[in-house]
């Protein structure tokens, strides 16, 4: 046996264990950050998933609401998602600016990461929203545009 | 050096068994499997939802009566305890009233505010009414610092007893027509001088607050016929949600009749929509 038999063999023993390490660890942890692209994957699928919203009625001064969110996974492999974002957009009527004065669009409150399995859907957290006392009379009946953004990796 | 020998002995040997190939092997199958995980991407755009605001519904046209008895007229020509204007209560989504209810008085063009009540009142009485002319009433409900519903339709024309003496409302010298029901800018009359002339104030609110002043202009600078708003009341700001609503009160069976012997109005409700989706395309 010579010597660099020796180098080979720690070589690879610190490389199994590291991979071992690595495929042993939470699944969530080792996931790969993907980019906000929606470029197919290396193995050709285009995975998609779909965010669902609680219907939300009746915002008047004052009032308080929940925008739940739902996440539904259609690809055959899971997703963890682990960064929501929303942001109010726009409305329906003129003299109704989409500002906080009218509508205030809370931090997402789910727990995140949130995993969702391959094929499978799951509650994950919701968009408070809040109507301050100052919003105009001209917001009446207007429908407010809330943006949600969603950062998801493959998981394992 | 015999021991030097030796110890290199036992260090190759375990290379005489291909368990160090396996770990490799697996080392190199665990490497490969990760990096084509690494290159899967995953879409995430961004998704719109709609969110809807409520809004105060129309209310029915008022109903109106007259005090009964024999009328009594101030000196001033206001019709003492005058109409007592009646509406139905309504809410602004699913158990939750309105805050106010502002009543109009309309006598011809003029428009002015005969009542301002809390949402636990679902009448009032025009304490500042004409006498001689005939009036129409419409009601609106308020909620918070700015939001104002529709004003209802008017309600049936009241011909306010008494003899009609010429009147300035908001400035504007008025007379009834000749069959009482059509106010005319009275010609050659000033506001700025108004012997004989009945200067018809705003109403205050009907819960306790102060009335507002006459609103006589000392100037004719009003141009007859022209329409003047109704002043824009500031009620308190709502409480929110979590916190009990001071003023309005939640109307139920079980809920104070407020004024009135006209309990448990009618509620109208903000239809429900449905479920929104969005896709987030991979």
């Amino acid at each position: 046996m010579h010597r660099w038999h020796k180098t080979v063999v720690v070589a690879a023993a610190v490389v199994g264990a590291a991979g071992l390490a690595v495929a042993l660890r939470d699944p969530s942890a080792t996931d790969q950050k993907m980019t906000l692209t929606a470029a197919p994957g290396a193995d050709g699928t285009n995975p998609v998933f779909t965010v669902r919203g609680a219907a939300v009625e009746d915002l008047y001064p004052g009032a308080r609401r929940r925008l739940v969110l739902t996440l539904t996974n259609s690809s055959n492999r899971d997703l963890v998602v682990t960064g929501m974002h929303a942001r109010l957009t726009a409305t329906s009527k003129p003299g109704c600016e989409p500002v906080v004065s009218n509508l205030e669009v809370g931090a997402y409150t789910g727990a995140l990461p949130a995993r969702v399995r391959a094929r499978g859907s799951r509650e994950a957290g919701a968009v408070p929203l809040h109507m301050p006392n100052t919003v105009v009379d001209a917001c009446q009946e207007a429908t407010f545009t809330v943006l949600v953004t969603a950062d998801a990796v493959a998981a394992r | 050096m015999r021991r030097r020998h030796a110890r290199t002995g036992q260090s190759f040997r375990f290379l005489r068994s291909p368990l160090p190939f396996v770990g490799v092997a697996t080392a190199l199958a665990i490497g490969t499997g990760v990096a084509a995980y690494g290159d899967w991407d995953v879409g995430a755009d961004e998704a719109q939802f709609t969110v809807h605001a409520a809004s105060i519904p129309r209310m029915d046209a008022p109903a109106v009566t007259l005090p009964g008895g024999q009328p009594e007229i101030t000196a001033d020509g206001i019709v003492v305890g005058g109409p007592r204007i009646e509406w139905d209560r309504v809410s602004i989504a699913p158990g939750t009233p309105v805050q106010r209810y502002v009543v109009t008085r309309h006598l011809g063009p003029i428009i002015q505010v005969a009542c301002d009540v809390p949402a636990d009142h679902r009448r009032c009485v025009d304490e500042n009414a004409p006498a001689g002319y005939l009036a129409t009433y419409t009601v609106a409900a308020t909620y918070g610092s700015f939001w104002t519903g529709v004003p209802s339709p008017e309600s049936a024309p009241v011909p306010l007893p008494g003899e009609a003496a010429p009147i300035v409302v908001d400035g504007v010298v008025m007379v009834p027509g000749g069959d009482g029901s059509t106010l005319v800018p009275a010609p050659g009359v000033s506001a700025s001088a108004p012997t004989g002339i009945v200067v018809v104030p705003q109403a205050g609110t009907g819960d306790g607050k102060p009335a507002a002043e006459p609103v006589v202009s000392a100037s004719a600078s009003t141009a007859p016929g022209q329409v003047q708003q109704p002043p824009v009341h500031k009620p308190p700001a709502p409480p929110e949600e979590s916190a009990p609503v001071p003023d309005s009160g939640k109307p139920s069976s079980s809920a104070p009749a407020g004024d009135d012997e006209n309990e448990g109005g009618t509620q109208k409700d903000t239809p429900l929509g449905s479920a929104v989706d969005a896709v987030i395309p991979g």
